[in-house]
């Protein structure tokens, strides 16, 4: 019973959970490198440079995720649509929003990792004359990555977590196919609980993941 | 709005403390010496923690009534957000368990006292003490989690901000002032938890 209707609907659950891995790797990349950026800011910037993060991170930790998406969704498309007169779609507004999420959680290990590292490394990097840039990538990067991953691993799980958020703002990911097909064919426990093991495979996939990257940059 | 807020600190305490009371029991099972109890609350935690508490809400509200279990909306959220705190909290106090050096326990057995109520006179309280930092950041996890509770149409400060917004069209106000308010709460309850912390610190 639960297979054949599981049969039958694999090209729909299929096409849910490409969207929601799309959706989870767009934010996660956007966001980390924005998290970088803003990381590094806060490390190295000045007094303004350093507030103006910090306020950023503070705020967008404050509020939650589904908080976050809404207020692009709604608010920030209602601008748009105001100024431009035009709207983002809904996934667009997804990702956005998520990338927000995921990108200060990074300043914030980021300006972890970098400021626990000592002040000799920045300073022998200059000693041998290396530019800014030079430093960052070739002596702090290394070391800061290492401290870094374990906690990405973490925040990127919780990206994969907050795809099924979208589903309130009727993105068609993986959640609202599941919910969709379950209420179809009256199988709410069988589709459930796939949907629960699908999404502890991912995030655990993750997890391995983040462990073996550990174990490959800890080779100093 | 306020209302909103308060529901949804109720229901943040209120999932805690299951949270809480899982958690406890599930990090003494860890160090337990029965297998089969270590590995189900491995298994209880490496599978809620990867779940999103959405997903669970939605399992507790609209599944489980099939095999005869009801909730209300309220108590579904509750339920819901408290397993998964529950498989946090598991990890929190595990961490802390493992952190207390053995000579602690080891006093206790030695003034005499049997080794349960070393587990809770002299263990328990220092394990706790170690835990509060984490303890805290869970429950502004949890606090921020409860906004999912709009997906079930709970009347928290999300649901009550979207009600606002689409009745009235005042969707900058409805969405800033709730951006504001989850801001404030989160902070505040920083600033309280900063304040336990300080107050509870092991010299």
């Amino acid at each position: 019973m639960f297979l054949d209707s599981l049969k039958i609907a694999t090209p729909f659950l299929w096409a849910g959970l490409q969207l929601t891995v799309i959706t989870s790797i767009f934010a996660i990349l956007i966001g980390t490198s924005l998290g970088l950026l803003l990381g590094l800011a806060s490390a190295y910037g000045g007094f303004a440079l350093r507030g103006i993060v910090k306020v950023y991170v503070d705020i967008i930790r404050g509020i939650p995720g589904l908080v976050k998406i809404f207020t692009v969704f709604y608010l920030v498309n209602a601008v748009l649509a105001d100024l431009f007169a035009f709207t983002l779609s809904a996934i667009a507004c997804g990702i956005f929003a998520l990338a927000l999420h995921c990108s200060a959680q990074v300043a914030e290990m980021t300006r972890g990792a970098i400021l626990a590292l000592s002040e000799g490394q920045n300073e022998a990097g200059k000693a041998i004359g290396m530019r800014f840039w030079q430093i960052q990538i070739s002596i702090i990067f290394p070391q800061a990555i290492r401290q870094i991953i374990p906690t990405w691993v973490t925040s990127a799980t919780e990206i994969v977590k907050g795809t099924t958020l979208l589903s309130l703002i009727s993105v068609p990911e993986f959640f609202i196919t599941i919910r969709e097909v379950a209420a179809r064919d009256f199988l709410y426990i069988e589709f459930f609980g796939f949907a629960m093991l699908v999404y502890f495979l991912i995030n655990f996939a993750l997890e391995l993941l983040g462990t073996r990257l550990e174990r490959h940059f800890s080779y100093y | 709005m306020l209302i909103g807020l308060g529901l949804g600190l109720h229901i943040a305490l209120s999932s805690l403390a299951i949270g809480l009371v899982i958690g406890l029991f599930a990090a003494f099972a860890t160090v337990s010496r029965r297998l089969w109890l270590r590995t189900l609350v491995r298994v209880y935690v490496a599978f809620l923690r990867n779940q999103p508490p959405l997903l669970l809400i939605f399992f507790v509200f609209f599944v489980l009534p099939r095999i005869g279990i009801r909730f209300g909306r309220e108590e579904s959220v509750i339920a819901a957000l408290g397993l998964y705190a529950g498989a946090q909290i598991t990890e929190v106090f595990r961490a802390a368990l493992t952190n207390i050096p053995k000579g602690i326990s080891e006093a206790g057995l030695a003034i005499g006292l049997t080794p349960s109520r070393t587990n809770v006179f002299v263990i328990l309280p220092v394990m706790f003490r170690n835990a509060v930092p984490a303890l805290g950041n869970t429950f502004i996890s949890i606090f921020k989690d409860t906004s999912l509770a709009a997906g079930i149409a709970v009347t928290e400060l999300t649901w009550q901000s979207r009600k606002i917004s689409t009745d009235s069209f005042a969707v900058l106000e409805s969405w800033i002032a709730a951006c504001l308010l989850y801001v404030a709460a989160c902070l505040l309850i920083a600033q309280f938890l900063l304040f336990i912390e300080r107050h509870l610190r092991i010299p």
